[in-house]
């Protein structure tokens, strides 16, 4: 297998797109899809992703292309996002969102951890309230269901920190 | 935004609790999929703890609850939430009950720290002795129906010296409950506990070595007994998936050798006792392919040793290299310079290791590592300091780290014999991509540090205390380091004309502070132009500028400005050129928003 060769994914409006096989094999899913059924020349087809996003998908696996680590599990949840990442991750919600089911179809596990701790900082330190306003969340309990909830959860969280 | 439970639990996997117990009150969705993550990491801090018992409490007395009551509610909690349980931190001993008991089958990440010396209770109804009684009897009841024998044999767990029962089993119970979780990728059990009774476990290095405060550097390590071996590598081998391992006791250093066989998938590993770092033995054994950080506790490393660990590991990312820093180690310095000076290794290759990006120094007592001929072509800082003596030992560092863009140095440890000349490679036209530049050792040799700085063009800060710049390296840094905006040194001797060329030569220069700055009025006026028109501190002191006497300016002020005598000719001259110069100096000085700290006076 040549290291140099290339494959041929089109998106979900048919859109197709050219990369390098190193590039492809940063998704699990695509390597072990070449690895099974070897290079057959045909565009392999990624229904589930958007031009668009199979694009920002592209940047990101181009980016860290030569990463050593990429593929290692890396578990250290605290470890800080790096600049580029930080940079990269600096889209609208829903492009965001779209990246991280992306990531998840695709197995590319660094970037749905990536994605993911983005949205989770987005979280981090607010009340429910803000949560809710962040994402545009309907709050659909019952005064008694939330005040069961709420009392589970210790009279909720603002009253733990 | 998200609907798919899947992404939010993934989401989950990133936060905190206190965000995650927010997450469960913001709508019925959120709070199906956030509430199990709660238990994904399962810490009894205290805030959590009382969490639970105050929103689960048996409700039904309200009265201080006991031991066995808690204990009970707590398994049923881990039983509970079984499945969603992946990371268990064990600080406590009802904790490590509720994991055995519960039980936890599937965690991916333990960390053990639990204090089994504070097991003596007088009480005989302590929760001490009862949480004792209630450890042995349930080992009993697991005995009973699953092979503990074969995991956790009662052999391996034997101290004829101090034989607790209940230290024992609380021993027991811990790697049971590591050997419980085959799916392991992280285990933490650094503390000393962790292996003081499995059996016989040697502590004493050979006899010889004893009464000289210890063995030092690459002298025979501590062997394990075959019976600690051995349940050492049944244990790991039973453990395929693990990634990541802390391990306290001399443990570390029988499986820090042998590595590449007991663990070749291992990435991560924390050497926690102290390091005997056998380089025959490290450099014999194949290369690990998969270890990527390597963190060494309590040891001070020696450039062969350095050599054998960039051979053994050639993926290796994150370095770190920690010196305890405890009183023992103080009386062994002298020591550790004699062992060096007295190492003639003559090292020719030349090694490089271009995969370690991160790498850590601390409390080295001395730098024979500079001494190994590495070069780490992608470090491009050094975290924490390394004490360097001498412009040798920063040429030397420079050569070792050709990417450093950051080196702090502080004095930090003892007396030791600094790197000479003639130890260190030379490379003349090498630009050093060195932006910072911060030497706080004492006694700091600057000889030399002139042609290292014509090395420097990247140089933005520059602060050396501790040693005195000589006028050459301030000539030095005004014709290379254009980029230069912060500098702090001291002077001793007479520079002025030196440091007006910093003036003149560093464009940038935004702060010039430190001891000793003096400039002769002349060497400014006779001077060309400052270029540094950002300038916005500066210690320095202007000697030499002409100023009239008492005397004189009353005759100043008694003659209406056409002068009579020979006397009053002289002294409106005077004034003339003293008004002249500080016109001049003012102008050079215009740019500075800041005057504070200069002083102008007259005289040397």
């Amino acid at each position: 297998m040549s290291a140099h060769s290339q494959i041929l994914l089109t998106s979900s409006e048919g859109t197709e797109f050219i990369i390098d096989r190193d590039i492809a094999d940063k998704s699990m899913l695509l390597k072990c899809m070449l690895e099974d059924i070897g290079e057959i020349g045909q565009a392999v087809p990624l229904p589930n992703v958007s031009g668009p996003i199979l694009t920002k998908v592209i940047e990101y696996c181009t980016h860290h292309r030569d990463d050593p680590n990429f593929l290692s599990a890396n578990d250290d949840v605290a470890a800080e996002i790096d600049e580029w990442d930080l940079e990269y991750c600096k889209v609208d919600q829903g492009t965001l969102y779209e990246l991280i089911l992306a990531a998840n179809y695709l197995d590319i596990k660094p970037l749905m951890d990536l994605t993911c701790k983005t949205v989770a900082n987005m979280i981090k330190a607010k009340s429910p309230e803000e949560i809710r306003k962040t994402f545009n969340i309907t709050n659909d309990f019952t005064p008694e269901e939330e005040d069961q909830v709420r009392r589970e959860n210790g009279k909720g969280s603002r009253r733990l920190s | 935004m998200t609907d798919v439970p899947e992404i939010l639990a993934a989401i989950g996997l990133h936060l905190d609790i206190d965000s995650l117990l927010a997450c469960t009150t913001v709508c019925r969705q959120w709070s199906a999929v956030f509430a199990p993550c709660i238990w994904h990491n399962f810490d009894i801090t205290r805030k959590l703890w009382r969490h639970l018992l105050d929103s689960r409490s048996l409700s039904k007395t309200g009265e201080e609850d006991n031991f066995i009551e808690r204990q009970e509610r707590l398994t049923a909690l881990m039983n509970q939430h079984n499945q969603h349980i992946r990371h268990l931190t064990v600080k406590d001993k009802m904790v490590l009950i509720a994991a055995l008991e519960a039980p936890l089958t599937g965690l991916h990440s333990l960390t053990l720290e639990l204090e089994i010396w504070e097991l003596d209770a007088d009480d005989e109804e302590s929760d001490i002795n009862k949480s004792n009684t209630w450890i042995s009897m349930m080992l009993a009841a697991i005995a009973e129906k699953s092979p503990l024998e074969v995991m956790v044999p009662e052999a391996a767990f034997a101290d004829d010296s101090e034989g607790d029962q209940a230290r024992l089993d609380w021993t027991r119970a811990c790697w049971l409950t590591v050997l419980m979780n085959s799916a392991l990728r992280r285990l933490t059990y650094g503390g000393y506990s962790s292996l003081r009774y499995v059996n016989s476990l040697a502590t004493q290095p050979p006899k010889e070595q004893e009464g000289e405060g210890g063995s030092l550097g690459e002298s025979k390590m501590p062997l394990l007994t075959s019976v600690s071996e051995s349940f050492l590598v049944d244990t790991l081998s039973r453990l395929p998936r693990l990634r990541h391992l802390e391990l306290g006791m001399n443990a570390d250093n029988f499986i820090f050798h042998n590595l590449e066989t007991l663990l070749p998938n291992l990435e991560s590993f924390v050497h926690v006792d102290r390091a005997f770092i056998d380089t025959g033995a490290v450099q014999l054994a194949s290369p690990h392919q998969a270890l990527r950080i390597l963190d060494f506790q309590q040891v001070s490393i020696t450039a062969s040793q350095l050599r054998a660990i960039v051979i053994a590991f050639p993926v290796l990312h994150r370095l770190s290299i920690t010196q305890a820093r405890s009183r023992i180690y103080d009386v062994n310095y002298d020591k550790y310079n004699t062992l060096i000076s007295t190492t003639s290794f003559q090292i020719e290759d030349i090694l490089e290791h271009s995969s370690l990006t991160y790498l850590s120094i601390r409390h080295q007592p001395h730098i024979d590592f500079l001494r190994s001929r590495t070069k780490f072509p992608k470090i491009t800082g050094i975290d924490r300091s390394v004490p360097i003596k001498n412009a040798y030992e920063l040429r030397q560092l420079l050569w070792a780290f050709p990417a450093l863009e950051r080196l702090d140095s502080e004095y930090e440890l003892g007396e030791r014999v600094p790197l000479r000349a003639e130890e260190i490679i030379h490379e003349k036209d090498r630009e050093y991509r060195l932006r910072s530049l911060n030497i706080n050792t004492s006694s700091f040799s600057t000889c030399d540090l002139d042609s290292c700085i014509a090395q420097m063009p990247f140089l933005v800060l520059l602060e050396i205390s501790g040693g005195f710049l000589d006028g050459r390296v301030l000539t030095e840094l005004a014709r290379t380091c254009k980029n230069l905006q912060y500098a702090r040194f001291d002077l001793q001797e007479e520079c002025s004309q030196e440091l007006n060329a910093l003036f003149v030569g560093c464009s940038k220069l935004k702060e010039c502070l430190g001891k000793g700055h003096r400039v002769r009025a002349e060497d400014i006026i006779g001077g060309p132009e400052w270029s540094c028109h950002s300038l916005e501190k500066l210690d320095m002191k202007i000697v030499g500028v002409p100023r009239l006497s008492a005397e004189q300016t009353y005759v100043l002020d008694k003659m209406d400005g056409i002068p009579k005598t020979d006397v009053e000719r002289e002294v409106l001259e005077l004034d003339k050129e003293m008004r002249r110069i500080q016109s001049i100096i003012s102008h050079r000085l215009e740019p500075l928003t800041n005057y504070a700290r200069i002083t102008i006076s007259v005289g040397l």
